[in-house]
């Protein structure tokens, strides 16, 4: 028993020897093992640490815009109006932010995070999607007023809140659509919208403009562009039927290109609406409604101290003229006495403009001021020649801006500004000019000048957007020979060379 | 480092690796610019070609990527990386550095689109550079996520699915984020497990899939396609490079001390 205690102890003795080794590789390679382990968690740990605090503090400053038309950055003009805005505003984009089936949305996503970046903390960007959260179009349109869906934005500031159709922020090549049905985005209006749109929802005082309809009222989106910049709602309003009275609300009555006489209903109420410190706005389009007399509406324009008549202002002084060949088509300037007390520019474009004048038999106590005429040697083409014949070459209004002295004070009293041509209002004109133009900054002027506007030019200039189709375009033959070489040349190249290296080395 | 980069670069064309991968981005970017090219009105923005090259990541770093590692295991000169003058971190850059420097030359068939784009009076615009910065960063990442994919096996073929599934999760991580909040705003709905009103749930849904997104390459890059650099995308693909890198680093690192 003894002799077999001591042969165990000794073969245990040996056992513990040739384990000592073992033991401590093992301890090595836990050891190193966790290290191993401990190190890469801790590197995963420290670049998602350093990601978030560079994302928290360096995102905002260090993004630059490098396009070519900074069209994913806000101008000045638009910062200047964030910095100096006194209460929150929301841009909500009713889909998900990185929903590619969202058009254009390469145009909208960094311009949108520009305004959040540059708005002070009054701008507050959210992508909601209606699908996901259904109760947002609820609380935001509760009466299902405006129609709101998937893929519009939606300007909200308080109570007031105005919805952007993302297709309505650009403008196409009208050639391409209508020689291959393609909508080619050529103008960015993404900026100019949405400013416009936040100054609208974010005046403190709501101004209501309406355009007086049932009269043939022509598409007014620029119109309501710029009165949208200026803090104005617009709508239109029909005095008939329902609707018997002017709304106590209204800033602004517009009677804009009307082809048809208002009714007897409407003068009366339009005079009674002037008597109440209200301010008109009427825009002749003579080119269109040359033969249509407006006994009622002149009788209204008379109350004011001015009168329309059927004849057609003809520029005799070339330099005036912006084509040399058309007399009707030309330059006005601001009226020399009025220049000197108002910032208005120099000159405005006027195409066919009806001949408006001072009614010689106007109350004393309303002034009629000149705002912008024509050279001195301009005269009149009147339907009837026997009309005009006592009417001499000379200076004649554009625009003018008709009031009553006895009533109110300055920037209160009753007021209508009355504008012989199109020019300055209608989307023929800004379809080709831009909504910052001279014609544009008249009308800003004016509206400022009779109606208690809180904000003043903010239009932001709208954006060329470069094209991307090709200036010379391919014949079909050229367009295969391009097709070829880029599909099977240079692919079929590389390939051969792949089999010719996988044949040669195949058995190395 | 450098004497790792050119082994492993030219082997890329000592094989037909390469070549293919060469090939198959070729005929995919040729593929779309004719279509953009000869379309019924020829709008060619090669910024969007760019953007839809990345969408083939997830098939063209598998095969960039598959034999970096796996294959010297195969053969057994995985033990030349050990034994040579140069340390791991040396050969494993080295070998990042060759897959880079491929999927760089494979974009040779994109400047060709460019050249005829100007040949054809097109446009070329800032934002096209600015989405070759962005494809090359977003490459970064994926190779360095494909070659520890490769030091993981020996096998190319399971190194390659494995970085492709990777990958797709990748390129699927917004959707896959949209459907966890969904389940999860769910899930606080029927359990009314906190008494949350429904914009409470909502906004802890949303901004769970913040969470979620906020690791999706492809988002965060999409800005240099239209225009805008940034510098929080090139830190966070940088960054996580980096992460990669220094994990196959530590998988290779293994071989010394491991018992296995």
């Amino acid at each position: 028993m003894a002799k077999k205690t001591a042969r165990e102890s000794i073969l245990q003795e040996k056992t513990v020897k040739t384990m000592k080794p073992k033991v401590k590789l093992d301890q090595r390679f836990k050891s190193l093992k966790n290290i191993s382990i401990i190190s890469v968690v801790l590197v995963i740990a420290i670049a998602i640490v350093f990601n978030l605090i560079v994302d928290m503090t360096l995102d905002k400053p260090l993004t630059f815009d490098t396009s070519s038309v900074k069209s994913n950055s806000v101008s000045s003009m638009t910062v200047d109006y964030l910095k100096s805005l006194d209460r929150e505003v929301e841009i909500i984009g009713l889909f998900n932010k990185n929903d590619t089936n969202m058009n254009l949305r390469e145009y909208f996503i960094p311009l949108l995070d520009d305004y959040e970046a540059k708005g002070d903390g009054k701008i507050v960007l959210k992508y909601i999607d209606p699908e996901e959260d259904p109760f947002i179009l609820d609380e935001l349109d509760p009466n299902n007023f405006y129609h709101l869906q998937k893929y519009i934005y939606v300007v909200r500031c308080g109570e007031r809140l105005i919805p952007i159709d993302p297709a309505s922020c650009f403008e196409y090549d009208a050639d391409m659509y209508s020689y291959y049905g393609a909508w080619v985005p050529v103008t960015n209006l993404i900026e100019h919208t949405f400013t416009g749109d936040i100054v609208y929802v974010s005046s403190s005082r709501p101004l209501n403009a309406y355009y007086l309809g049932g009269h043939g009222l022509p598409a007014h989106h620029s119109m309501d562009t710029i009165l949208k910049s200026m803090g104005f709602s617009t709508s239109e309003i029909t005095l008939s039927g329902s609707t018997t009275s002017i709304p106590d609300d209204c800033e602004l009555l517009m009677i804009l290109q009307p082809q048809t006489d208002i009714t007897l209903i409407e003068k009366e109420l339009i005079k009674s609406y002037l008597d109440n410190m209200g301010k008109v706005l009427i825009v002749n389009d003579y080119d269109q409604n040359k033969k249509v007399s407006y006994p009622n509406l002149n009788e209204v324009t008379r109350y004011m101290g001015a009168t329309m008549e059927q004849g057609l202002l003809h520029e005799n002084d070339v330099t005036y003229l912006t084509n040399v060949d058309d007399p009707y088509t030309s330059i006005a300037v601001t009226e020399e006495n009025y220049a000197q007390n108002s910032f208005l520019p120099e000159s405005f474009n006027v195409e066919k403009c009806r001949y408006i004048k001072v009614f010689l038999d106007k109350a004393d106590n309303l002034k009629v001021t000149d705002l912008v005429v024509t050279s001195k040697s301009a005269s009149v083409d009147f339907e009837d020649s026997e009309i005009g014949s006592d009417v001499t070459s000379g200076m004649y209004p554009v625009a003018m801006l008709c009031q009553n002295t006895a009533l109110g004070t300055q920037s209160e009293r009753p007021s209508l500004l009355l504008i012989g041509t199109k020019s300055f209002t209608s989307d023929d004109y800004y379809g080709v000019q831009t909504l910052d133009d001279n014609n544009a900054q008249f009308i800003r002027r004016m509206l400022v000048s009779i109606c208690p506007v809180e904000a003043d030019n903010i239009i932001v200039p709208k954006k060329t957007i470069p094209s991307y189709i090709l200036e010379k375009p391919l014949s079909a033959s050229s367009a295969t020979a391009w097709a070829t070489i880029v599909m099977t040349i240079f692919p079929l190249g590389s390939l051969i060379c792949g089999i010719y290296i996988y044949r040669r080395r195949r058995h190395l | 480092m450098i004497a790792v980069f050119k082994r492993e670069f030219l082997s890329y064309f000592r094989t037909p690796v390469g070549w293919v991968a060469i090939c198959l981005l070729s005929v995919i970017s040729g593929y779309y610019f004719t279509g953009m090219m000869t379309g019924t009105v020829a709008y060619v923005n090669m910024n969007l070609e760019i953007a839809y090259l990345r969408t083939f990541f997830i098939i063209l770093i598998p095969i960039i990527t598959m034999r970096l590692f796996a294959e010297e295991k195969r053969n057994g000169t995985d033990v030349l990386l050990y034994t040579m003058p140069f340390s791991m971190k040396e050969a494993v850059i080295g070998k990042f550095l060759a897959a880079m420097a491929l999927q760089a030359l494979m974009l040779v068939s994109v400047f060709f689109h460019m050249i005829i784009t100007v040949i054809l009076s097109g446009y070329i615009s800032s934002a096209t550079w600015g989405a070759i910065f962005g494809y090359l960063v977003l490459a970064a990442l994926f190779i360095s996520i494909g070659m520890l994919t490769s030091a993981l096996t020996e096998n190319q073929i399971m190194s390659a699915v494995v970085c492709f599934v990777v990958l797709l999760f990748f390129s699927m991580l917004s959707s896959i984020a949209s459907q966890i909040s969904d389940i999860f705003k769910s899930f606080l709905k029927f359990t009314h497990l906190f008494g949350l009103s429904e914009s409470a749930i909502y906004s802890a849904g949303e901004g769970l899939r913040s969470v979620i997104v906020w690791f999706d390459p492809y988002t965060k890059t999409d800005c240099y396609t239209s225009g805008v650099f940034k510098l929080v995308p090139l830190v966070f693909c940088l960054s996580f490079t980096a992460v990669f890198i220094y994990i196959t680093f530590r998988v290779l690192e293994k071989k010394r001390w491991s018992q296995n």
